[in-house]
């Protein structure tokens, strides 16, 4: 339960983390928060050689809410966010899911990016970043550029970040103040990894569910407006097209029957705040 | 950047009020480092995984497990441990006297680990609810008391903090 030898740098700027990355990017990986990372050290679940931590890029730093949306800096933490003045307001979706990211005491230190980048399957930020479509920046030695949400992550653990690339920013676009927003998730421990979370965004004419714990990465289907019977049917339906994914906690039955119950419950609560 | 694998790495931090200035190896944990290289054994290493909690201590001023921090990037930073806290108040600290009167410990490995992240939370918020003080304390892992007694003692703690503010 030690991390592996290993070498670390601390660069400045985000051009020199480039650089560095650039130098000997198949066997580096880039530090923010370590929540993740640091935990599969200690398990030894990866090797890489040299750590670029980008904890001194002062640029990074940064939390920006513009009139189309929200962009958040590759070093802000969690907590940071969660403490953002105008959260609740800005993003509405972020401020009720959050509270459910990790524990009070790793929320502290872990990033919102770095938990994108991780690509956890059961992750509520990941989810949030699929639900709202947002855009995520990545910057490289000779170039930068944006990938959408749903180009973004491509598996359990994996996404279209190539291994040269670092996370600079990601964006949450804006939603229209009428639309309903509803956050849930079941963990046999607040905190731990959720056995399954769901999102819903409840528009004039659509409902937006959004799932992790069923697949590999967020599910997003969007149904019409539906009443009570018919949601229920919905969701059901739904359940068995995603299956759902059985391990040593729960089994796929088990996931399948959350969803149908917490699927409900979060559509329920995010009619009830629509104001259409 | 350092052409050897591993090789040492300077740092220098603010620890407990003290300045420290070490070379440490970048693959060395900050709870290891603590409690090896500056002998301050308080902090304690439970799972390594940031499931249990034991670990917790402050860095600049915020609640985080020493096990999911390597020690160089506390370079330039802040940290205090549970020897901080009882040193700072002459004594045992609000929530280390509710702890006792409540019977919140037991064998005691948990407890700086839950004091380190109260310290942080019931100090930073006022009036907190009994269900906000559950989910700080959810970050953690007691094998002893069932937790009814630590929340009890976290609850009075809250009271008497925000009384004497």
């Amino acid at each position: 339960m030690k991390p592996p030898y290993l070498s670390y740098v601390s660069p400045k700027t985000l051009d020199e983390a480039a650089f560095l990355l650039d130098q000997d990017c198949e066997n580096s990986k880039i530090l923010a928060g370590g929540q993740s990372l640091v935990t599969m050290l200690n398990m030894r679940l990866i090797h890489p050689k040299i750590l670029v931590d980008i904890k001194n890029i002062k640029a990074l730093n940064s939390i920006n809410a513009t009139d189309e949306g929200l962009l958040i800096g590759a070093s802000v933490t969690q907590q940071e966010l969660l403490e953002y003045k105008e959260l609740s307001i800005v993003s509405p979706l972020l401020y009720k899911a959050l509270p459910w990211v990790g524990h009070y005491q790793t929320r502290t230190k872990g990033t919102i990016c770095g938990s994108i980048a991780h690509a956890d399957p059961s992750s509520e930020i990941p989810l949030c970043f699929a639900l709202l479509n947002g855009k995520i920046k990545l910057k490289s030695l000779k170039s930068t550029r944006e990938v959408r949400a749903d180009e973004f992550q491509t598996g359990m653990l994996s996404t279209a970040c190539k291994s040269n690339e670092i996370i600079e920013s990601v964006f949450f676009p804006h939603l229209d103040s009428k639309v309903g927003i509803a956050f849930n998730e079941f963990s046999f421990r607040k905190g731990d990894f959720s056995l399954l979370s769901v999102a819903v965004i409840y528009r004039e004419n659509s409902i937006t569910v959004g799932i992790t714990g069923m697949t590999d990465k967020p599910d997003i289907t969007v149904f019409p407006i539906l009443s009570d019977d018919k949601i229920e049917d919905a969701l059901n339906d739904l359940a068995w097209n995603l299956k759902g994914i059985g391990d040593h906690i729960a089994s796929a039955r088990y996931k399948r029957d959350l969803l149908r119950k917490i699927g409900k419950l979060t559509i329920g609560e995010a009619k009830k705040c629509q104001k259409f | 950047m350092s052409k050897i694998l591993g090789s040492k790495k300077s740092i220098s931090f603010t620890f407990n009020g003290t300045k420290v200035e070490k070379e440490v190896e970048p693959r060395i944990l900050l709870s290891d480092f603590i409690r090896d290289s500056l002998g301050k054994t308080g902090t304690h290493v439970g799972c390594e995984h940031g499931i249990c909690g034991a670990c917790t201590i402050h860095l600049n001023g915020r609640a985080v497990r020493s096990c999911l921090t390597l020690a160089v990037q506390v370079d330039n930073c802040e940290i205090h441990t549970i020897e901080f806290i009882s040193g700072k108040y002459n004594g045992l600290n609000i929530i280390q006297k509710n702890f006792k009167k409540y019977f919140a410990l037991q064998c005691g490995f948990c407890t700086p680990g839950i004091i380190m992240s109260l310290c942080d939370y019931l100090y930073r918020n006022n009036n907190p609810s009994e269900q906000e003080i559950k989910d700080v304390i959810s970050g953690h892992l007691c094998r002893c008391t069932g937790y009814s007694s630590i929340i009890k003692a976290a609850v009075e703690s809250a009271k008497e903090i925000n009384n004497a503010e």
